[in-house]
């Protein structure tokens, strides 16, 4: 606990425990991210990728994989990232992360991204799923339909929030794969993992639902985190 | 991110070398004329890299940085400001001092992708140094957007969006960016 000092002032609540951290790359987005009150009314503790080390997350509720990270520094330190849920927490990964490269049981399968069909008036074929779950209490269809960055096809039963319906031989449609889902099968605790790239796009200052997304993300996770479930609140 | 071709990557321009970043410190730069830091660089490495940026550009180097400069990596660097806009006017771009890398580029093929406005920047830069060329301005004021700086004997070039080289397969005269970007850096 951060000893409260009265003239000197940081964003730090004295009992903010280790509910969630942010990893984050050191990119001008995470940076921005990491000083936008709206992200810090959580309590985040930012994590610098390349300076992870043993016990860095240990005792999160939560652990936020930010999006476009450097591949071989996450696949270094994948295992730290998979201890989060092994041991209860919650581990989210954002989009832009070759995430099927290390965590196991995830197939990825590349998309182009359309940056125009809310102009051109195309269908963007992303639907949601799964709507009697509880991240519906937080995100919009606006937080979520945006654009992606491929498909992903996790190998367990999955809770799909977020897929590509595309037509398939007949031209039937089907769900091609996931943009976003949730996994509290494969470990103890939680995984949830997304295409969607929102500190990029919300650092960026550049896709107001991205904006929506990270902060309904936050808000889901810290809602639903394990802490506040078994504390009764 | 993540590649390393310090050779070129095969299908690039052969003078464009890729280096990973975290490998920088341990590239021998003595050869190489100019670098691109791009958009999604890590800054806090590059903050704690400032010597060795520094000096290659006080050498006689030239640096296109990419991205909003939020740490201070290198001496000079302007501050981005994010504008409060509600439509496509409050971003278009215009041309500001004349410079090789955007000579010859329509700013109409800057200002919308697809119809789509806000990909060139969202934003302006503020406490620009003294001796900074605006080269591309922004709004319908006409904010300070790219510049360019003397630094020692070298330059430095910021841009405060997305890669220039991204625009490179754009159907227009945005295109022209990238081979013109190479030339610059290699033209000390």
């Amino acid at each position: 606990m951060t000893k409260p000092e009265p003239f000197s002032r940081n964003d730090l609540a004295p009992q903010r425990g280790r509910r969630l951290a942010i990893v984050h790359s050191g990119s001008y987005a995470h940076l921005y991210a990491m000083k936008d009150p709206a992200v810090l009314a959580y309590q985040p503790d930012f994590v610098y990728l390349p300076d992870l080390d043993d016990g860095a997350l240990d005792g999160y509720d939560t652990v936020i994989v930010g999006d476009r990270m450097h591949p071989d520094l996450l696949a270094r330190h994948a295992p730290r990232f998979h201890a989060v849920s092994e041991r209860g927490g919650t581990l989210v990964v954002l989009g832009e992360n070759q995430v099927h490269t290390w965590l196991p049981g995830i197939e990825w399968e590349h998309r182009p991204t359309n940056f125009w069909w809310w102009v051109s008036g195309e269908d963007p074929l992303i639907r949601t799923r799964s709507h009697e779950h509880e991240a519906w209490r937080y995100l919009t269809t606006k937080a979520v339909i945006w654009h992606h960055h491929g498909l992903l096809r996790p190998a367990a039963d999955v809770v799909p929030l977020l897929v590509s319906e595309e037509p398939d031989a007949d031209g039937r449609p089907h769900d091609a794969g996931m943009l976003l889902y949730e996994d509290t099968v494969s470990t103890a605790g939680r995984l949830i993992v997304t295409t969607l790239d929102p500190m990029h796009h919300h650092g960026s200052r550049f896709m107001s639902g991205a904006t929506r997304f990270l902060y309904a993300l936050l808000r889901w996770t810290d809602q639903t985190s394990p802490s506040l479930v078994r504390e009764g609140r | 991110m993540g590649s390393h071709h310090p050779a070129g990557a095969p299908g690039s321009d052969p003078r464009l070398g890729e280096v990973d970043i975290y490998r920088l410190p341990d590239t021998d730069l003595r050869d190489v004329r100019g670098l691109i830091t791009c958009a999604g660089a890590d800054q806090i490495f590059l903050e704690r890299n400032r010597e060795l940026l520094t000096g290659f550009v006080r050498a006689g180097g030239r640096v296109a940085v990419m991205g909003h400069p939020v740490t201070d990596f290198l001496p000079g660097l302007g501050v981005w400001r994010e504008l409060d806009y509600t439509g496509p006017k409050d971003l278009q771009i215009s041309l500001g001092d004349p410079h090789p890398v955007w000579a010859g580029i329509d700013p109409v093929d800057l200002s919308a992708r697809k119809g789509v406005t806000g990909f060139y920047s969202r934003g302006y830069v503020d406490k620009l140094p003294p001796d900074a060329v605006i080269t591309t301005r922004i709004g319908r004021h006409a904010l300070p957007l790219d510049y360019v700086y003397p630094l020692g004997a070298g330059q430095v070039l910021v841009h405060s969006g997305n890669d220039l080289i991204n625009w490179e397969g754009d159907a227009n005269t945005a295109a022209r960016m990238t081979p013109q970007l190479i030339d610059w850096l290699v033209a000390r």
